[in-house]
């Protein structure tokens, strides 16, 4: 097999910089910074209603290139949604290829590293005006993670990180002695390592108790490695 | 897998971050409560034991020689009505040769592999609290691996809890505030020690808290593991 060399060099840098520079990573993103698209008003968990992206692997079995995602920021440009405490979440992976539909836009991931083409055998979605719709099984389908997010109040451009199986210990948050009214926050909590072995999917679902008022509008950065 | 086997991804060694590169090899399971935003009930216990105050444990039934179980994280979550007058949650972590299960109030669990690619056949065998705290049954060669203390303060619903057993790096502290927190829910984590469950051996962990009260805490739950 051949190892990856940086100029000679073999795991000088963190592991994102050293996957960037041979060519691994990328990020796809909503359309247009600056401009939020609108999610949707979920208030419970649902297995197939709640979906806010889908990245399947369509890199053939035999080649056995993993796509693992990295991170997922969401950042809530708009109106925030009123009465907000908790954000859940569940990352799911089966095997075979599973496209949300419905409220779904399909998003061009580009490589990280401009000298490598943006070739990639990730197919992604993401939630567009609503909330995806996750359609029945096709495969053996597996909850590999629940995630929870103690946003307290969501205020307008809020920021919301998931970390998919990174090094160190995961950070918390300090909840306060009154709810926070209009001082934004950076959140950031821990998900499973996801892998999405070759012809297989990952979704993740999102809701967020007990949100009342006001659609929540999140712009987006899901960065992956495919190697 | 043996541990001297090296794993090399499409001719990548290392590229990944530790917990990436346990999954791509198939080596990472974890065990959840199996509906998302339903919780199971736990027990108001205010006081250490030794036996009533089981949370969960797994149990290594690979042969000799086969898989250590590595525990990665513990996430609470403390979906329904919280306790009142909470201060700290407490927690010890025990390893014991041979097999052991909670028995009582307990469940058994199935681990799930977080990579698609491979089969959910994990060594371990998982029971957790269910409706009460399980009852640890008595073993031999027990040892107390780690002590663990959370400051959450007041509890409040939606709070979660994550045990760290053992990332590297810093641990996190938590800010006390000038007034207990009421309704804005907090993500605390805690570290833990490193834990390994050796071939035929078990690790479990309980849980107790000063001095929380009138209702019965309720958790949702997450438990990561690596089989190497």
């Amino acid at each position: 097999m051949t190892q990856i060399l940086l100029n000679g060099q073999i795991g000088l840098q963190s592991s994102r910089q050293s996957l960037v520079a041979a060519g691994k990573m990328f990020a796809a993103t909503n359309p247009t910074p600056g401009t939020a698209v609108a999610y949707s008003l979920k208030t419970g968990f649902s297995i197939s209603a709640n979906g806010l992206f889908s990245i399947s692997n369509n890199n053939p079995v035999a080649s056995g290139i993993n796509i693992q995602l990295d991170r997922l920021k969401l950042i809530q440009t708009a109106t925030a949604p009123t009465g907000t405490l908790v954000m859940r979440s569940e990352v799911y992976t089966e095997t075979g290829i599973v496209v949300m539909t419905t409220a779904a836009l399909a998003v061009t991931p580009v490589n990280l590293n401009p000298s490598f083409s943006s070739s990639t055998q990730a197919a992604v979605t993401f939630f567009s005006a609503g909330a995806g719709t996750i359609p029945t099984a096709v495969g053996t389908r597996r909850l590999v993670g629940v995630g929870s997010l103690a946003t307290g109040v969501a205020v307008t451009h809020d920021s919301y990180t998931f970390e998919f199986g990174a090094d160190g210990q995961a950070a918390g948050t300090v909840g306060l002695t009154a709810a926070r009214a209009t001082d934004p926050a950076d959140l950031v909590t821990w998900m499973s390592p996801v892998t999405i072995a070759p012809n297989s999917t990952a979704w993740m679902n999102l809701w967020w108790v007990t949100q009342a008022a006001n659609t929540p509008s999140f712009e987006w950065e899901l960065t992956y490695s495919e190697l | 897998m043996a541990l001297f086997v090296q794993t090399v991804l499409n001719g990548q060694i290392g590229l990944g971050s530790s917990r990436q590169q346990l999954a791509a090899s198939g080596k990472v399971y974890v065990v959840t409560n199996p509906t998302p935003g339903t919780a199971i009930a736990f027990a108001n216990n205010t006081a250490f034991s030794a036996t009533a105050n089981g949370l969960w444990c797994i149990s290594n039934q690979n042969p000799t020689g086969g898989a250590t179980i590595y525990l990665d994280r513990v996430k609470l979550i403390q979906t329904a009505t919280a306790p009142a007058n909470g201060l700290v949650v407490r927690a010890e972590c025990y390893t014991a040769s041979g097999v052991v299960a909670l028995s009582g109030a307990f469940l058994a669990r199935t681990p799930v592999n977080v990579n698609p690619g491979y089969p959910s056949n994990s060594g371990g065998t998982v029971t957790t609290f269910a409706a009460g705290a399980g009852t640890v049954p008595a073993t031999s060669n027990t040892r107390l691996v780690g002590v663990m203390s959370a400051a959450e303060g007041a509890i409040v619903r939606y709070d979660s809890l994550t045990f760290e057993f053992g990332a590297d790096g810093l641990s996190k502290g938590k800010v006390g505030v000038t007034a207990a927190h009421a309704v804005d829910p907090t993500d605390i984590v805690v570290v833990a020690p490193p834990m390994s469950i050796a071939p035929g051996y078990s690790g479990w962990m309980n849980l107790w808290g000063v001095a929380p009260d009138t209702n019965v805490p309720s958790y949702e739950f997450q438990i990561q593991y690596a089989e190497v």
